[in-house]
């Protein structure tokens, strides 16, 4: 069964399909959700919420680009809204940057999935959401501003000190500065 | 390293990552879709209640709308004297009149007409007819004919089956001899067709002519005034007079008015049709008659009393806590148990309720009573227990005076994770004051909205799980025992009812009580609203009439 069988099958509430779905995508849509919750009891919650979305808008997905890009849109929209009912802190931390530019990319490609899935989890709530959303998800500060109800001029600023910080912290890992 | 190719890689790490999946995951998603489907169907339930609604209230406007008028013009023959109304009746409008003249009609189709049926109409619609001769002089004897559906005219006869009346003193045509006449047959009712016996009204105002004589004589509207007995044949009508009124049709019939100077056979059948609108007794009964026939109309007025059977369907609303403490304290333990997970279902429970109901008019009745509910809910917590057990041992002491036992206490703390299950119990005592207006009045049955205030006077709460309890919320702890507490709840619904046997009633009845005072006081207190979406069925009985 081909991956727009499947939507089809979806669209029309089959639930054979709709399980197929949840399995094809369970695992990325996870790690998605990890991302952004605060704890696994919220990511759960994250991805049982999303998946409803998913099926209960799914017909409005055209066949147009990517599906696994279209349903993140959708996790990411009610993991924000999870994320937004708390209160998160936007503030700046120090982090010493004196070498952080000269890491080795090939230090970088190093890292496993898992290793820098955990270190984003080590960014503070603020840092993370930001750096989330601009990184990973695309989205520009102006987005993220709506999203998150602050200035981009603060996303942009939060995404630099996550990015310094994410970097500190491989070098830590590595402990190796290579020129 | 810069910071586009740094953000490629980690986007394309995280992205790739898949993550392990609980197992839990899919059945949760599936509960979770059916929990949804509840209010899907409470949703279109409410919208087929209030399309209903609407259809019905649509409905009773358009019966009470004025029909529409439309002006048709219509060409009158040259009467031929003669022929029979059966004749006439088949003749049909178009073929059996020629010249012109304007009436304005509500057009009827034949098929339509229904010798049961009356055509309704607020005011009348007026028909002019022109006078025996033909002749197309404006001001030549005309006859304005009310309700003018499907009017037949044979020779010099005027048939019709819906009231004549002449508005205007211009029948005063040189050719004097016509003869209206009328008959009840069909009528056929504007969208609505009611199943009652047609009756109708002719008055004929005129110049120099019998009718105007007639209405002046009696000072009065109505020229003349006959009950018609027998429908087909015109020989069979008879002259005794009773103007019965019925809605807005009134029945009477002129069977043989001549616009000639009136001959003495003429001024008989007048004054036997004009003697009894003077006389007094047949006032009386007239007037009685219309009594009994309003009275006969009315339905449900009186004071009757209800009981039923109820059962409802709870929908629970309530904070979730962060966790739950509970303490047990007995002799030789101490149990502290924590909850990290809960689950609440709230079941299905039943009643009765009895209602004494009251009739303020003909279409709203108020109504008070009590109403007993009873239902259940289903507690599911899971969660660690630090349990302290108090053992009593005896210990071999030994001192200077020798070695004895001595009792002594020894405590092991033990945790688990162990799982709580019970099960609460509401019961309610209510006094519902509630207003019913009827939409639907059918003869064997009636459909009516209602609406209220509930009262609960007793909110009674029990709990099967032993200990005290704590909930713990982001922002407070709520600890209480259980107790009584009153409430408040505003209700709405459908409420059918119909006929059983003599005084006795059937009644069903759909209600959604929402509650607007939450259940605070209780054990394991959730600032719970928990609202009942019920049925109703049971019987009622009528007090007084």
């Amino acid at each position: 069964m081909t991956e727009t069988d499947i939507i089809k099958g979806c669209i029309k509430k089959n639930q054979v399909c709709q399980r197929l779905l949840f399995e094809k995508f369970a695992g990325k849509m996870m790690s998605l959700c990890q991302r952004y919750a605060k704890d696994q009891q919220e990511a759960k919650d994250i991805m049982q919420e999303g998946f409803i979305r998913v099926f209960d808008y799914i017909a409005q997905f055209k066949f147009e680009g990517s599906f696994e890009g279209w349903m993140r849109r959708v996790f990411v929209s009610v993991a924000t809204r999870h994320a937004t009912k708390r209160k998160i802190n936007f503030s700046d931390l120090d982090v010493a940057d004196s070498d952080i530019n000269t890491i080795d990319p090939s230090v970088v490609s190093k890292l496993s999935e898992d290793e820098i899935h955990r270190m984003i989890r080590m960014l503070p709530e603020g840092y993370r959401l930001v750096f989330n959303l601009n990184i990973i998800e695309g989205y520009s500060h102006e987005e993220i501003g709506n999203i998150l109800g602050i200035q981009a001029s603060t996303s942009r600023t939060q995404l630099v000190k996550a990015r310094r910080m994410l970097q500190s912290f491989i070098l830590k890992q590595f402990n190796a500065v290579i020129v | 390293m810069n910071n586009h190719e740094f953000d490629d890689i980690i986007k394309q790490k995280a992205q790739q990552r898949e993550a392990d999946v609980p197992g839990d995951i899919w059945e949760s998603i599936a509960g979770e879709k059916k929990k949804r489907r509840r209010p899907f169907f409470w949703l279109i339930f409410l919208m087929c209640c209030l399309g209903g609604l609407g259809l019905m209230i649509n409905s009773k406007i358009r019966e009470h709308r004025i029909p529409e008028l439309t002006t048709v013009k219509t060409k009158t023959d040259k009467l031929v004297s003669g022929r029979t109304n059966e004749q006439g009746k088949n003749a049909g409008i178009n073929n059996s009149q020629s010249g012109t003249s304007t009436k304005k009609i509500n057009i009827i189709e034949q098929g339509m007409l229904d010798s049961n049926s009356i055509f309704e109409t607020k005011e009348p619609v007026h028909a002019k007819i022109r006078s025996a001769n033909g002749l197309n002089n404006a001001d030549d004897g005309m006859l304005i004919i009310d309700k003018p559906n499907a009017i037949d005219r044979t020779s010099n006869d005027v048939k019709n089956n819906s009231s004549i009346r002449k508005t205007k003193s211009t029948y005063v045509a040189t050719e004097d001899k016509i003869n209206v006449s009328g008959i009840t047959k069909t009528f056929a009712a504007s969208r609505k067709r009611k199943k009652i016996k047609a009756d109708y009204k002719v008055n004929i105002h005129g110049g120099e002519t019998e009718a105007d004589k007639i209405t002046t004589d009696n000072n009065s509207n109505v020229a003349s005034a006959v009950k018609q007995t027998n429908h087909s044949n015109e020989n069979n009508i008879t002259y005794d007079a009773l103007v019965t009124k019925q809605n807005q049709h009134e029945t009477v019939v002129i069977t043989e008015l001549k616009t000639s100077k009136p001959t003495d056979a003429d001024s008989t059948m007048m004054k036997k049709i004009i003697d009894p609108l003077k006389d007094t007794a047949t006032k009386k009964n007239f007037a009685r008659n219309v009594v009994i026939k309003e009275k006969g109309k009315k339905k449900n007025t009186g004071l009757k009393i209800e009981a039923g059977l109820i059962v409802v369907s709870p929908m629970q609303y309530y904070d979730q806590p962060i966790h739950i403490k509970r303490s047990l304290n007995t002799a030789s333990f101490h149990a502290d148990f924590v909850s990290d997970h809960f689950e609440s279902t709230i079941e299905q429970g039943s009643g009765i309720s009895i209602h004494l109901v009251k009739a303020i008019n003909k279409k709203t009745d108020i109504g008070a009573g009590f109403t007993y509910l009873r239902f259940t809910e289903k507690l599911h917590m899971k969660g660690i227990q630090s349990k302290t057990s108090f053992t009593t041992v005896q210990r071999l002491v030994t001192d200077a005076t020798g070695s004895f036992l001595k009792e002594d206490t020894v405590s092991v703390v033990s945790k688990d994770s162990i799982t709580l299950n019970g099960r609460n119990v509401y019961q309610n005592l209510t006094i519902p004051v509630f207003i019913r207006y009827r939409i639907l009045n059918r003869s064997k049955w009636t459909l009516s909205v209602t609406g209220g205030i509930n009262v609960d006077l007793i909110r009674a709460y029990h709990n099967d799980i032993p200990g005290k309890f704590e909930t713990v919320y982001t922002n407070r702890t709520v600890s209480t025992d259980s107790r009584s507490t009153i409430g408040l709840g505003l209700s709405a619904g459908l409420h059918f009812s119909g006929v059983l046997y003599k005084k006795y009633q059937w009644l069903a009845a759909t209600s959604f009580n929402y509650n607007l005072t939450p259940y605070t006081t209780n054990n394991l207190s959730f600032n719970k609203r928990i609202h009942l979406p019920g049925f109703l069925v049971g019987v009622a009985y009528q007090l007084k009439k």
